[in-house]
């Protein structure tokens, strides 16, 4: 008996091993996300992706929008609709092959690699052979706290009004997203007042992790933080935590905390020279910039951005003709208004200058093909100088700004910082001299139109810069300052609140 | 075609060869000893056309009925031969066609019996053995034979199906300049998981990539596997569609099982084809989109642009030094397009003995694209060898091969939108690359600006592909009694496509700043092999004459190897040498590859049991097994019962008209497994795209969704068939299919996934009803006239959703009880006569003059046809044979939005004759609003405006041909020889068509316009 039915058990054993393995298939190629930042060596890659998702938000959407929604652009007949629409502020919810819908998707998209990456890393971290790998899962996940934070303020900035726009900062931010979200979770949006906070929170935390990176983890600590100068500016690190805190409470009107942090930076990262600076738009790769604090490396990518402007093509835009007057001569920062047509243009162009955004014309030559290459900078040390000077001139500190500007100016027309004379000195005076100096270093950096809002001044542009009548002017507070929220966005999430003065969307 | 020349010389040696094998074979096959029972009888075995044997036959010489004798149980019969010469037989059996057989001298004489009413009789094969006669059937099926498809165009064989079958359509696409084609059976079941039935050939199911009907290449183009067969080697095409037939096909079948059978050898002595067809291919202008021409653009462009508050001092396109406008008036179809033409040649021997027959055939197929710069030669080879290795067991033997080489050309899909005041190209012949033009508002100011129309690209860029594709099937089947047999199917297919591309650098792209200025090339190869085994036991028995029981089992495995790699490089010394090895950066040249694997396993169980050919029942049963699935639902079950009712076969039955009625009703399961199957766990994606400087990275490309489970169709079906005087037949078949657990990639807010996330969302149903009817007007010595109509009605709905599952798309949302396709638009209330301005009726019907998708409704207007089909009418007289068929559509709306801007893009695009009918004098109403360059920005959103009524008549197919009497061609040698001619996609009409204004007929094909062809072929018999 007992033959009997080892001989069936040992049959049907046979006949399930033989199903088996004839189904039997190794997956290949792409991997579950469980296994993926299991790993590693994934999960570092994954930290490299997650850069990449922010130089995708930069480069393709959010630097523009924010320029275009300023007013130092003129447009040309070839923007294509959605420059037009938001050109014009007509963009609306139904806009969802542009803006309204871009940088949303964008920006969540980052935020959804930092959410894995901080979902996975702790038990990653608790299976590492040795510190080197250790160090590496650390890095990443401080790399997904500063990301997050980015992000979350990117987000903000573009569907949100500015932090000062309410008195208790409690008008409509974004949703916070601190957990890998599913799909029947509740997503609404929080209060800028809370969004503010829990940036500051992930900044925080990414710098406390730098900390421990540097003290626990030898030479290594050091070159993976860079918590004293700056060695990789393609990656996140220490300066970048300080130098984004001392932008978020400069938005905040905070002013001791952003001088505290911008003078932190300044300390450590010093400014490019002037026979550097036009290289290091326009030899970007090669010339990252001494003052580059965090630049998204745009190296064999579509170059968006460049694309925009570039007048070897049919640019959407130009510099508004109004902008250039406001150098001096001898200003360097008036070079990236020029183009110069190289000789392989048709007849009309080649040799010939006109007016162009030159910050992102970078071509790299990756082997015989030029490559475009937008490595746009999120921070750089200019853009903490002027932060100092704004938050010490708020704070009645007028020698601390005047000096500050001095160094911006001096760099810019090639005279020491002492010989710059400026004759401003009243609060109000600097504070103007300060917006003026930010316009011309950080034109088309993708800081313009909330610059404008922040300060609550109303967006005046100049005749001629193709606007439509109705969007030469544009008073603030307004409600187009911010996006709508895109119909797909509010048909596929009930719990998702249009902003003021856009259509809501009620479902059938 | 330098391959063309050689390849045909050695197709007739080969023929050659294989004749003078058969001839040998034939000397040393002896038949099976004969049961003579004297020296003076006449005997034999009788069968009817399955090969099955017939009881009862009477056989009795001519006009000596009273010698008449009857064959036994299997089929033999004996009868004695009066003395003299040349005595004819005759051979009786109710429902057959009675025989007549001129007898010189006694000894064996084998007879077939044909079914004297073929559309009944007809023997339709499900696969796995299973073979039914019509009447017989459970399930519903329809079959289509090489008769029916011998004038259709060669190109490709789904095509071919275009309005013959009920039920199936047939969507053309030519949009990319290269056709696709998209088979529904039924309507759309499916939202995420494909909804293209499963091809079979000869039992080996055809490998399609997973989701879509095409092997993805990897570049630019994909080839349908289809496309690489040779029509001419069709047998006959049968379409499944219940779940009876269905379910046997189990996870792959729900869409629909196209069984394809290839043409056999036949017994005896060598027969041979040849057919030489050439055909004109052009496109019926009359079916282009229309546009303007320059001075209307013109007149419109200046119109547009003072509307706005432009000055015309500024207006961008004025006659400047560099380039002039005036007088220029290009029609740009004629960039793009040419009359092209195609060729097919075909040639097939078969013959053999009792023991062996062999059938080769080989085709060449050349197309010259009426879509510029496509073409496709094809080569094709087949054969087909059945041996009888011993008293009961048999083999056959089949080998395919083809060989498609493709130029591909993907048209540059606006260039109809290209202003026509531009040109092509420079005076001195060159290709224009730049236009020179104002672009600035408030200035008249010109400036080079790029013109892309990619002619320089046509010419000078390099794409083709290269598809190869083999196919070896081995068939063995042992029959240990006339009720039993065991049958293994072996097939391996093998494919491979290459494509090699270059991009020159010499066109506007190569010497441009964006991408390389020294050539880049770049070469993909994918391969599949596909391994099929299958095992099944059939078991088929008449018991006393009445009960007759069937019954089989099977067990099949396949497994698909999909590897895929590709090479490329740039920085080339110049675009004579494109190779990748010859770049000369040795930093550019970067390879990948991957694979990809697909295992199944299945049982497989089909019983039968009929009553007096009266009534009959059947049950069929898959359990399969799929690699992709996950874990919890690897294994999945499919089954399908039937039953049916021969109501003329009653004793009671008796009718002086109604020839023939049987009902017929089934029910199953049918499943689909086609989809992306990395969505239960979600998936990182480590690629090129994603790295950051030069670190590899990764991102999260799928979000996961653990409670994902697979999709599951409930067929059924009803079937009435009547036949009226044996020469109407109707056949109505109403079904209903529900599937449930839909797969989609539903919309979620982009917090979550931004390009949606798999889920199980709802259920949705088909539901619809089919007719054919078939007659024979006419037939008599001389003329004979047969007509066929088929017709159908789909109705799709979404019957639940399991939670709220918006699409996110603008004209469809679905909801429960609407069609999944419903449109779901603002109504458009047309133009306010007083300032022009669109206007829109809001949510409560009253007239607004803001859009917004808030407004929008359920429209009546259904997408759905009310009626769709085919009729063809086949005339014959004398020797001449006249088919002309058309396909028809009945109700259904079309949305199509692309041409109503009201002038927004009016500067940089040419507009539609529609433009035309706008608005201008206060007071006076018209069509469209008023006409201003970037004016009105929503005036062309999705609205009712975008609606085209899909009623239509399509002339598909017309042939005539004549058979040159036998008498003249004998002397010539020729047993045989047909001169045809054919023409296909002659002509389109829908009732709002206008010689100046767009309409359905023009927007119906696309960017593209309708593809016809005219042809003559000669095929000849020896």
């Amino acid at each position: 008996m007992s033959v009997v039915s080892a001989l069936t058990f040992g049959g049907c054993k046979a006949w399930t091993d033989m199903e088996t393995s004839l189904l039997h298939v190794d997956p290949i190629g792409k991997s579950t996300v469980a296994s993926f930042l299991g790993t590693v060596e994934g999960y570092q890659a994954a930290g490299e992706g997650m850069h990449y998702r922010l130089y995708q938000l930069y480069d393709k959407d959010y630097v523009r929008y924010a320029e275009i929604m300023g007013d130092l652009l003129k447009i040309t007949v070839d923007a294509n609709e959605g420059d037009y629409l938001a050109f014009n502020y007509q963009l609306e919810a139904e806009h969802v092959a542009t803006y309204p819908r871009n940088i949303w998707t964008e920006g969540w998209s980052a935020i959804t690699e930092t959410n894995n990456l901080l979902y996975y890393g702790p038990d990653l971290k608790k299976n590492c052979a040795n510190d080197a790998q250790k160090a590496i899962v650390d890095r990443a996940m401080a790399y997904a706290y500063f990301g997050r934070a980015l992000a979350h303020m990117a987000l903000c900035n573009c569907y949100g009004q500015p932090y000062n726009f309410t008195d208790t900062h409690d008008h409509l931010g974004v949703p916070i997203v601190d957990f890998i979200p599913k799909y029947t979770d509740v997503l609404g949006r929080k209060s800028v007042a809370k969004v503010y906070a829990k940036i500051i929170e992930d900044i925080e935390a990414a710098m406390d992790i730098f900390q421990k990176i540097s003290a626990n983890y030898g030479a290594d600590g050091e070159k993976y933080a860079q918590i004293n100068s700056i060695t990789d500016c393609y990656h996140i690190s220490y300066i970048a935590c300080e130098a984004l805190l001392a932008r978020v409470y400069l938005y905040m009107e905070n002013w001791d905390k952003a001088a505290e942090y911008s003078d932190k930076v300044i300390k450590k990262v010093q400014l490019s020279p002037r026979d550097e600076y036009v290289n290091m738009f326009r030899e970007s790769q090669d010339n990252p910039g001494k003052e580059a604090i965090l630049r998204l490396n745009g190296y064999d990518k579509t170059p968006s951005t460049g694309n925009l402007f570039d007048p070897a093509r049919t640019p959407s835009f130009e510099p508004v003709p109004a902008l250039s007057n406001r150098f001096d001569a001898s200003d360097i920062r008036k070079e990236l208004l020029t183009y110069v047509g190289e000789p392989t243009e048709p007849e009309m162009y080649a040799g010939k200058s006109f007016p162009a955004v030159c910050k992102f014309l970078y071509r790299k030559s990756i082997g015989a093909e030029e490559k475009h290459c937008n490595d746009h900078f999120v921070l750089r040390c200019s853009e903490m100088y002027l932060i100092h000077a704004e938050a010490s001139a708020q704070n009645n500190d007028i020698t601390s700004a005047v000096n500050d500007l001095k160094a911006i100016i001096g760099r810019a027309t090639g005279v020491a910082a002492s010989a710059v004379t400026i004759s401003a000195s009243t609060k109000d005076q600097v504070l103007s001299l300060v917006a003026d100096e930010r316009v011309k270093e950080l034109c088309f950096e993708g800081h313009r139109l909330f610059d404008i809002t922040r300060r609550k001044e109303n967006l005046v542009r100049s005749n001629g810069c193709g606007a439509r009548s109705d969007a030469l002017t544009i008073n603030y507070p307004n409600n187009r300052f911010v996006l709508p929220i895109d119909r797909m966005e509010l048909q596929s999430n009930p719990n998702m609140q249009q902003n003021p003065g856009y259509q809501e969307y009620t479902a059938q | 075609m330098r391959c063309g020349k050689l390849f045909l010389p050695l197709l007739l040696s080969l023929i050659v060869a294989v004749s003078s094998v058969q001839s040998g074979w034939a000397q040393g096959a002896a038949g099976v000893p004969p049961q003579q029972k004297t020296k003076q009888d006449l005997f034999g075995k009788i069968v009817d056309d399955t090969g099955e044997p017939l009881p009862g036959v009477v056989v009795f010489p001519k006009g000596e009925m009273a010698k008449a004798v009857t064959s036994d149980l299997d089929g033999n019969y004996s009868v004695r031969v009066p003395s003299g010469k040349n005595i004819t037989f005759v051979f009786q059996f109710l429902g057959m066609e009675t025989q007549e057989i001129a007898v010189s001298a006694p000894g064996r004489k084998d007879v077939v019996m044909k079914s004297d009413n073929l559309l009944e009789e007809a023997v339709i094969s499900v696969g796995y053995g299973l073979a039914q006669k019509r009447e017989d059937m459970v399930g519903s099926a329809f079959q289509v034979t090489s008769d029916q498809l011998k004038f259709r165009p060669a190109e490709r064989m789904d095509n071919m199906l275009v309005g013959m079958v009920p039920g199936l359509s047939v969507i053309e696409d030519s949009s990319g300049g290269r056709p696709s084609v998209k088979l529904r059976v039924r309507g759309d079941g499916s939202l995420s998981a494909s909804n293209e039935p499963l091809w079979i050939i000869d039992g080996v199911p055809v490998y399609n990539n997973g989701n879509s009907s095409g092997i993805a290449g990897m570049g630019s183009s994909s080839i349908s596997p289809i496309s690489l067969m040779n029509p001419d080697d069709i047998e006959s095409m049968t379409v499944l569609k219940d779940a009876s037939t269905v379910a046997l096909y189990g996870a792959d079948g729900s869409n629909g099982v196209i069984l394809v059978t290839t043409k056999k050898a036949k017994s005896g002595k060598l027969s041979m084809n040849a057919s030489v067809r050439y055909g004109y291919d052009d496109i019926d202008p009359s079916t282009r989109i229309k546009y303007l021409h320059s001075k209307e653009w013109m007149a419109l462009a200046k119109e547009g642009w003072v509307n706005s508050g432009r000055d015309i001092k500024n207006f961008p396109y004025q006659d400047n030094e560099y380039q002039t406008y005036t007088g220029v008036d290009t029609n740009w179809y004629q960039y793009y397009q040419r009359p092209g033409s195609s060729m097919q040649v075909n040639l097939s021997a078969s013959g053999g003995s009792d023991r062996m027959n062999t059938l080769i055939s080989g085709g060449y197929y050349r197309l010259k694209s009426p879509y510029k710069g496509n073409s496709t030669d094809r080569f094709t080879f087949r054969e087909n060898t059945s041996v009888k290795l011993a008293n009961k067991l048999s083999a056959t033997f089949i080998l395919d091969a083809s060989f498609t080489k493709n130029q591909i050309f993907s048209s540059y899909s606006t260039f109809h939108e290209i202003l026509p005041i531009f040109e092509p190209y420079n005076e001195d012949g060159s290709y224009r690359w730049y236009n020179y033009y104002s672009s600035d508002d408030n200035n008249y100011n010109v400036t080079a600006k790029k013109f892309w129309t990619y002619l320089d690209a046509m010419d000078l860029n390099t794409r083709y592909s290269n598809s190869m594709n083999v196919k070896g099937s081995a068939t063995i089947k042992y029959k240990p009694t006339d009720h039993l047999s065991f049958t293994s199917q072996t097939a391996a297919t093998f494919m491979n496509v290459y494509e090699a591309y270059y991009d020159s650098k010499y066109t506007l792209s190569g010497v441009g700043s964006d991408t390389s200025k020294t050539g880049s090339s770049t070469r993909y190869a994918v391969f599949d092999y596909d391994y099929y085994i299958k095992l099944h036991a059939n078991y088929d028995r008449t018991f006393g004459g009445k009960h007759k029981v069937t019954g089989m089992a099977g067990w099949e495995w396949r497994s698909v190897t999909h590897p895929y790699l590709s090479a490329s490089a740039s920085g080339f010394v110049n675009d004579n040498i494109q190779e990748v090895s010859y770049s000369t950066y040795s930093d550019l040249r970067r390879g990948t590859s991957n694979v990809s694997y697909k295992k199944n396993l299945s049982y497989i169980a089909q019983a039968s049991y009929g009553y007096d050919k009266r009534y009959n029942i059947s049950a069929n049963y898959r359990r399969q097994g799929n690699s992709a699935f996950s874990e919890y639902s690897k294994w999945s079950d499919f089954a399908s019962i039937g039953a049916s009712w021969n109501v003329h076969r009653e004793i009671w039955f008796e009718s002086r008209y109604l020839s023939s009625l049987s009902i017929k009703g089934t029910f199953g399961t049918a499943g689909n497994s086609r989809v992306n199957t990395s969505s239960s766990y979600g998936a990182y994606t480590l690629s090129d795209s994603y790295y950051y400087g030069a670190n590899p990275g990764a991102v999260q490309t799928s979000t996961p969704n653990p409670a994902l489970s697979w999709e599951r169709t409930f067929k059924t079906d009803f079937q009435i068939q009547l036949g009226f005087l044996k020469r109407f037949h109707l056949t109505v078949e109403p079904y209903r299919e529900l599937t449930t657990n839909v797969l989609y990639n539903a919309r979620v807010s982009s917090i979550v996934d931004d390009s949606g996330i798999y889920q199980n969302i709802g259920e949705i149903s088909n539901n619809g009803i089919e007719f054919i009817f078939e007659s024979v007007n006419i037939k008599n010595k001389d003329f004979t006239w047969s007509t066929s109509i088929n017709g159908a009605r789909n109705r799709n709905m979404v019957e639940k959703l399991y939670g709220d599952a918006y699409t996110g798309y603008f004209d469809h949302i679905w909801i429960e009880g609407q069609s999944k396709d419903a449109h779901w638009l603002v109504r458009w209330a047309g133009v306010d006569p007083v300032t022009g301005a669109p206007m829109w009726y809001d949510k409560n019907g009253d007239l607004t003059y803001t859009f917004s998708y808030e407004d929008r409704v359920f429209q009546p207007y259904s997408h759905q046809p009310d009626l769709y089909g085919g009729v063809s009418n086949d005339f014959t007289w004398k020797n001449f044979n006249l088919r002309v068929m058309f396909d028809y559509t009945i109700g259904g709306w079309l949305y199509e939005s692309v041409f109503r801007d009201d002038g927004y893009s009016v500067i940089d695009e040419n507009q539609v004759p529609e433009a035309l009918d706008h608005w201008t004098t206060p007071g006076v109403g018209n069509l469209n609003p008023s006409f201003i360059y970037k004016g009105w920005t929503n005036s062309y959103y999705n609205s009712t405006r975008c609606l085209y009524n899909k009623t239509s008549v399509q002339l598909r197919s017309v042939s005539l041909s004549y058979s040159v009497p036998k008498n003249i061609v004998k002397k010539a040698g020729i047993e045989a020889c047909t001169l045809s001619l054919i023409g296909n996609n002659l002509y389109f009409w829908s009732p709002a068509q206008s010689k100046t204004r767009n309409s359905y007929k023009t927007v119906r094909f696309g960017n593209q316009g309708m593809r016809r062809e005219f042809s003559f072929q000669v095929s000849l018999n020896f």
